[in-house]
């Protein structure tokens, strides 16, 4: 029993921390907010230095084949700081699927060109050079759809995997309350070129794609949730009413300690799906799901005690909070809701109802 | 990381799941907290001595297996999966103990610690008072230096299993001229010395688990002081955090509770009285336990690595007692009608296990520290705002 990182795993953290503490600031964030991507100009660039977009993409395609319990401390830092990145969709889903399913059709030896095809597109995507959108639940938004070069859609139809390329890809921007992030509503018809993997073995890593993708958003929320708490702290201890800091105050000091607590216990529930992934317990989903649901809670709570406890200045958009809280909220809808991921947990424990 | 425990672990749990099968009274004990249950209590926890287990991780000169904290974790979850006795000994074994290791002779070493492990002596803690409860330091019972010792006069109140307990331990005034922080001592008394007297006290659920404890000049010998004079309020709260953190109440508690809570949902269910609120509510108890079990794995790590817990243990103290009265929440919900029912009715289900515990789980938000003021400590030592006015 050792519930802990290893000295090389917090080195991959600690790097990230510092490039994106110099390079992800609020006011890079908020400028991206505006920008035609919505996304921060030379960001990514950055992440691919430090391998991160092929993170978890194996030694053939150039990735650092690293597994998810690096993915949470990176996904964590990467939430701290807000990164309007892709770093749940395209790192911690998208590519570690294409190479899943790669190495599934390649034991099912299915056609050689849609594979080359698949294969070079990982290895764009580990390098940072191509972007991967995932859309696994048919009519739900697919993120940075208009942005990808290539996108990893389920057939409604059959539950088949395609890789679509973005030529063959109609793309519905929308806009989301946290303007960095680009939903779009996709159209596409599968065909026998966009054809990845079918049958039962698809169904099986998209299932497996949806736990990472609920794990994943999990951490980034923690790393939120650590953002506004520690948002909060400074400011109660510099705002002053009635001649002493509000953080003086009982009142303002218990709001904050409810979300660091929520926080605090949701940690290790995060960490523990990420043990559990990384060396496949059968029991990783079920894991995943508490991640989600402990994760996306820390960061509800944070964002509504924090906006309390900063009053009306909170409540602007000239003011770094909302840009967590909007986060917040729009990875609460993303990747199952708190109550499909509880009817998860409820059906694992409880059995059918 | 690794999540899993060793096989040598797994073998020790193997033992202790196959002792307390065969040791662990099929019939429920009565209540601790009252004369008969206690004295029956008692018993039980000198079988648990004989066979090593009273206390795992204490050394073995003083009857302990030297176990390390995984192992002691692992007692906890079986020792609570088999439904055992609570225990009487707990507050000596888990507030007074762990100040001896740190403060006491090797006299009083000696002499204690092997006599509670054993119950032989059982104690009760004498902290609060009629005005000191969560601003323990105004307490003003005194002692004031005799030949050989001191005399203790005072009143102390809530103190658990106090009418039933040989011993206590507290805090007491010895020089009131000090600021009020210091100029207190740690003292142990002995409840049969004269000038004791004991009132016991009925609880909400209705033991007799609280007394009061009233001192007029009571001799204690200067061999009863843990600690240096005017020194205590360190002493005390030198290892105060550890009863908030992970001794009082270790995660095998709340699995075990969570457990027989599915248990009773199932039941439930296949009378078909269990609906979908009470589903969620169940598998989030069941989930807050979990996510509580797995803060501690994280935390025994870091002690393991060196490194100091302290305000933290504040932080765990209110999800364990909040998490307690939701999950006694949760099985009240699916009693509907029955949930009223106590111990004493034939038709309760569980024997009114669930009303009796919820009443027990109201109390955990109190004791140990009130959950503001362990909020307060979380705040201003975790987080570093400043002290309130």
């Amino acid at each position: 029993m050792r519930f802990a990182f290893s000295e090389e795993q917090l080195a991959v953290q600690q790097a990230c921390r510092q490039m994106l503490r110099a390079h992800c600031t609020a006011d890079h964030v908020h400028a991206a907010w505006t920008s035609q991507a919505g996304r921060v100009p030379g960001l990514w660039g950055r992440l691919t230095e430090l391998g991160v977009p092929g993170l978890m993409a194996p030694e053939w395609a150039e990735g650092l084949a690293l597994g998810e319990e690096e993915l949470a401390l990176v996904l964590e830092e990467c939430g701290r700081v807000g990164t309007p990145e892709p770093v749940i969709e395209h790192v911690a889903v998208a590519v570690p699927l294409l190479a899943e399913a790669i190495a599934a059709a390649e034991r099912a030896q299915a056609d050689g060109a849609a594979l080359e095809t698949a294969r070079a597109a990982l290895r764009a995507a580990a390098a940072g050079e191509a972007l991967l959108a995932v859309g696994l639940r048919p009519g739900e938004p697919v993120s940075y759809a208009g942005q990808a070069d290539h996108a990893l859609l389920v057939d409604r139809a059959t539950g088949a995997l395609h890789l679509v390329p973005r030529a063959a890809l109609t793309v519905e921007e929308q806009t989301s309350v946290d303007r960095t992030r680009r939903p779009g509503l996709v159209t596409w018809q599968p065909d026998a070129a966009t054809l990845l993997l079918a049958g039962e073995a698809a169904g099986e890593l998209c299932a497996r794609a949806l736990d990472r993708g609920a794990f994943a958003s999990a951490a980034f929320l923690v790393g939120l949730a650590d953002r506004m708490v520690q948002l909060g702290v400074e400011y109660a201890k510099v705002r002053e009413q009635f001649g002493k800091a509000i953080g003086s105050f009982q009142a303002v000091q218990h709001r904050i300690v409810n979300a660091c607590i929520a926080l605090e216990m949701a940690r290790p529930v995060v960490w523990r799906a990420a043990w559990s992934l990384a060396s496949g317990q059968p029991e990783a989903s079920l894991h995943c799901s508490m991640a989600r649901i402990h994760g996306v809670e820390a960061a509800e709570r944070a964002a509504r005690e924090i906006l309390q406890i900063h009053g009306a200045i909170g409540y602007t958009t000239e003011y770094e909070l909302h840009l967590w809280m909007k986060r917040t909220w729009s990875l609460a809808s993303a990747w199952g809701t708190v109550r499909e991921h509880e009817q998860r947990v409820e059906r694992a424990l409880l059995g059918a109802e | 990381m690794d999540l899993t425990y060793e096989p040598g672990d797994e073998a020790f749990r193997a033992e202790v799941r196959a002792w307390l099968q065969a040791n662990v009274p099929t019939e429920p004990l009565p209540s601790g907290d009252t004369a008969e249950g206690f004295a029956l209590h008692v018993e039980w926890e000198r079988r648990l001595f004989e066979a090593g287990y009273a206390v795992v991780s204490w050394p073995r000169e003083y009857g302990g297996l030297g176990a390390s904290l995984w192992r002691w974790l692992i007692f906890e979850e079986e020792y609570y999966r088999a439904g055992a006795p609570n225990r009487v000994t707990q507050n000596g074994i888990f507030l007074l103990a762990p100040t001896l290791f740190e403060y006491g002779t090797d006299e009083q070493k000696a002499r204690i610690l092997r006599a509670m492990a054993s119950a032989e002596v059982t104690w009760a803690q004498l902290w609060s008072e009629p005005n000191a409860g969560s601003d323990l330091a105004g307490l003003r019972s005194r002692a004031e230096r005799v030949d050989g010792g001191w005399k203790l006069t005072g009143q102390k109140t809530w103190c658990t299993r106090g009418a039933f307990c040989d011993r206590g331990f507290g805090l007491f005034r010895t020089d009131p001229e000090a600021t009020k922080h210091r100029g207190l001592t740690y003292f142990m008394v002995d409840f049969h010395a004269p000038g004791v007297t004991v009132r016991p006290v009925e609880r909400l659920d209705g033991d007799v688990g609280f007394a009061e404890v009233f001192l007029e000049d009571v001799f204690v010998p200067d061999a009863d002081v843990l600690g240096a004079v005017n020194d205590g309020w360190k002493v005390a709260m030198a290892t105060a955090s550890s009863e908030r953190g992970l001794t009082l109440r270790s995660p095998g508690r709340f699995q075990a509770s969570a457990a027989r809570l599915i248990d009773l949902y199932r039941r439930q269910r296949a009378e078909g009285v269990a609906d979908a609120t009470a589903r969620r509510a169940v598998a989030r108890a069941w989930m807050d336990a979990e996510a509580y079990n797995l803060h501690t794995l994280r935390t025994v790590t870091r002690m393991l690595d060196g490194e100091h817990v302290g305000a933290e243990s504040s932080l765990n103290k209110v999800f364990w007692s909040e998490l307690d009265v939701t999950l006694h929440e949760a099985a009240l919900a699916l009693l509907g009608p029955l949930a009223e029912l106590d111990e004493q009715a034939a038709a309760a289900v569980d024997g009114g296990a669930w009303m009796k515990g919820f009443q027990f789980a109201l109390a955990g938000p109190i004791y140990a520290g009130t959950n503001e003021i362990q909020r307060n400590v979380v705040a201003q030592r975790v987080l570093g705002l400043p002290r309130g006015a």
